[in-house]
């Protein structure tokens, strides 16, 4: 019975040239033209149309204008003069239409493939959904490599932001040397952490998540001598925070990579010109060797 | 003079032989433009610079080991440079000649040239848990050893306050014109996360922390109400959700995943004149604050600073600022780009690949002072 007729008319909405966006209202457009493209950057005035900066900036400032901001590339230029919608180039509107109702056609031909209509059009699909695919992805693929491995899938374990490419993120439990650094001493060998992926719930919290209890041990010159560069494990991002780690700040782990490591003289030679020799001496050694 | 012409930030110039490897600290010489820029290849190098971005490396001083802090005497005739090598280092500006002035059991973090009661002491907080105070002209063994009870991360002083920064969000306040000898004051960051950098207001009576989470508390340690304390955020980015450009995601509850990418502030530098402040972000932004009015004085975007572009889909962030400094008479801003460690080994540059740059920018008086009540 009460089919809505699907050929609805095709409204255009108001949209900025500059960086392609769509507004509700002229009145808004007007508005963000005027605050993102066409403000002065040596001073808070506002003008309405580029050619008006332009003009400001030669009399007021007596300098030639920056180009526009916040605009899409190319579209910085103060050849053209836009106001609202008035002076958009005609191919660049004819483009911009199609662009829409080709957008519009293919949403109602997607509502009717569904057999229901669509409320939203999402042109771009959002990233974190994205990042969670991959890292989904990735965690199936691992599993399927190492079969005998234990540990399953975590989608979406990384939440935010691209993990980085950590060595480390492909090595299993089984094959781990020895404990990272950051575990203390004590530890058991079945204890070993879970997966870098892995991320413990209650720390998911956001921000006012307890935070794990220090692990860190402070560096003696024992406990560097036994460091080599994998081993240094640093966490990927957690809540969108880069540096989720409590324990330890990025230059104590940098300082324990491999090449950035400082062998301390022996004790009792605290002269640096002895340790400047032995190093020396090491050297030449290691020459001699190869 | 460069000031008065208009030269936009993108168009800032780069330091000519920048170091190889990441920069841990810059800082300009207090009577000249000579920058010390140290680094972790092992040395700290001296150039110098003018206001039209004209640089010159002047000389490079070796050291044994990663070099995490540098700092200039009063007179600028001497430098103090300190790393993992667990010692300090004092070098004659001129020369060159080394001569070892500090030694700790851990990689020392900071240096810092302090007031006590009169005396110019050398300051130094490592991994090893210790503050220690040196008479630069005694030598070999501390005026004083304070145990900070957790390995130092940041420290700033002015003549008149000291602050350092501790693993576990713990903070020193002393005052080293007073008593040098005692901690005044042991408190808890106001911030919830690791606290990457501390540095004192010029007038001594302030000082700001910035968290590994976008995030800058403004401290008043002689106040008796903590009222005028406040922090605010910067360095984050919504992460857009929806189909259009700037719409910011809502917080879903079901993942618990944030909507915003949040970065560590690496650096915060008071002009020593307006005594506004700037902030440098891990993403490669610098964003110049009124600490004091609570405004935002001017934002250096990653498009603005050539570094990358916030806006792009995926975002691309750019090389993280990691030192920034003034120079003595506050004209010329420096700022260092290099890889942080945000990311550990996996997200270091690849061989040949270096990102590592001093750009000097030309200051524009707008750009630092505080803005007036109509925003002007």
């Amino acid at each position: 019975m009460g089919k809505k007729k699907r050929t609805q008319v095709f409204v255009l909405k108001p949209w900025c040239w500059y960086c392609e966006r769509e507004f509700e209202d002229e009145k808004v457009l007007l508005q963000h033209q005027k605050s993102k493209h066409f403000k002065c950057q040596m001073c808070p005035r506002k003008l309405n149309t580029a050619g008006g900066l332009m003009v400001h900036s030669q009399q007021v400032h007596k300098c030639e204008p920056e180009p526009l901001t916040n605009t899409l590339p190319g579209r910085d230029g103060y050849d053209i003069e836009i106001f609202g919608m008035e002076g958009i180039p005609t191919n660049a509107l004819a483009e911009w239409r199609a662009r829409k109702e080709a957008e519009a056609g293919t949403a109602a031909l997607a509502a009717t493939a569904n057999g229901k209509r669509i409320r939203h059009s999402y042109n771009v699909i959002p990233e974190a959904d994205l990042i969670a695919a991959l890292a989904q992805h990735k965690a199936l693929m691992a599993a399927r490599n190492n079969p005998g491995s234990v540990f399953p899938p975590f989608p979406g374990s990384f939440p935010i932001g691209i993990p980085p490419p950590n060595p480390t993120l492909n090595r299993f439990p089984g094959e781990m040397p020895m404990p990272p650094p950051t575990l203390p001493t004590g530890m058991p060998p079945s204890m070993y952490p879970p997966p870098p992926g892995f991320q413990p719930p209650m720390a998911q919290n956001g921000i006012s998540g307890v935070a794990p209890p220090p692990t860190f041990v402070p560096q003696s010159n024992e406990a560097t001598k036994v460091l080599t560069t994998s081993d240094v494990v640093v966490e990927p991002p957690k809540d969108g925070v880069m540096w989720p780690d409590v324990t330890a700040s990025p230059a104590e782990k940098r300082a324990q990579q491999a090449r950035y490591r400082y062998q301390s003289p022996p004790p009792g030679s605290a002269e640096s010109a002895e340790s400047f020799e032995a190093a020396s001496r090491k050297r030449k050694a290691a020459a001699d060797f190869l | 003079m460069l000031s008065n012409a208009f030269r936009p930030a993108s168009q800032d110039i780069a330091l000519v032989d920048p170091p190889p490897d990441s920069i841990s600290r810059i800082k300009f010489s207090p009577t000249s433009n000579l920058l010390a820029v140290a680094s972790w290849d092992n040395a700290v190098r001296l150039y110098q610079v003018d206001q039209q971005g004209q640089s010159m490396m002047q000389g490079k001083l070796s050291h044994n080991a990663p070099v995490l802090d540098v700092t200039w005497t009063e007179n600028g005739s001497h430098l103090c440079a300190a790393g993992c090598d667990n010692m300090a280092t004092l070098y004659d500006a001129q020369t060159g000649t080394p001569q070892q002035v500090a030694q700790h059991d851990a990689p020392i973090k900071c240096v810092e040239f302090v007031n006590a009661k009169g005396t110019n002491v050398l300051a130094t907080a490592g991994w090893d848990n210790k503050l220690k105070y040196w008479d630069i002209r005694q030598g070999q063994t501390p005026a004083m050893t304070i145990d900070l009870g957790d390995r130092a991360y940041s420290m700033d002083a002015t003549k008149e306050l000291m602050v350092v920064a501790t693993a576990n969000r713990r903070l020193k306040i002393i005052y080293p014109d007073e008593r040098p000898e005692m901690i005044f004051k042991d408190v808890e960051s106001p911030l919830k996360w690791q606290t990457r950098v501390v540095s004192c207001f010029p007038t001594g009576h302030t000082y700001a922390v910035g968290s590994i989470e976008g995030r800058v508390a403004i401290q008043y340690p002689k106040e008796i109400d903590d009222k005028k304390n406040y922090s605010f955020k910067c360095h984050r980015y919504d992460i857009p959700s929806g189909s259009m450009p700037g719409t910011p995601a809502v917080f879903n509850t079901a993942t618990s995943q944030n909507s915003q990418n949040v970065f560590a502030v690496n650096t915060i530098t008071f002009h020593k004149v307006h005594g506004t402040f700037c902030t440098g972000g891990s993403d490669g932004s610098i964003t110049f604050w009124d600490g004091i009015g609570r405004t935002k004085v001017k934002a250096f975007t990653l498009k603005e600073l050539n570094n990358g572009d916030s806006d792009a889909r995926p975002p691309q962030w750019g090389t993280p600022v990691v030192s920034t400094a003034f120079n003595h008479n506050q004209e010329i801003f420096a700022y260092a780009l290099s890889y942080d460690w945000a990311k550990g080994h996996g997200g270091a540059p690849p061989p040949g690949q270096n990102p590592t740059k001093v750009m000097l920018h030309s200051v524009k008086p707008d750009e630092v002072r505080k803005k007036d009540k109509l925003g002007r």
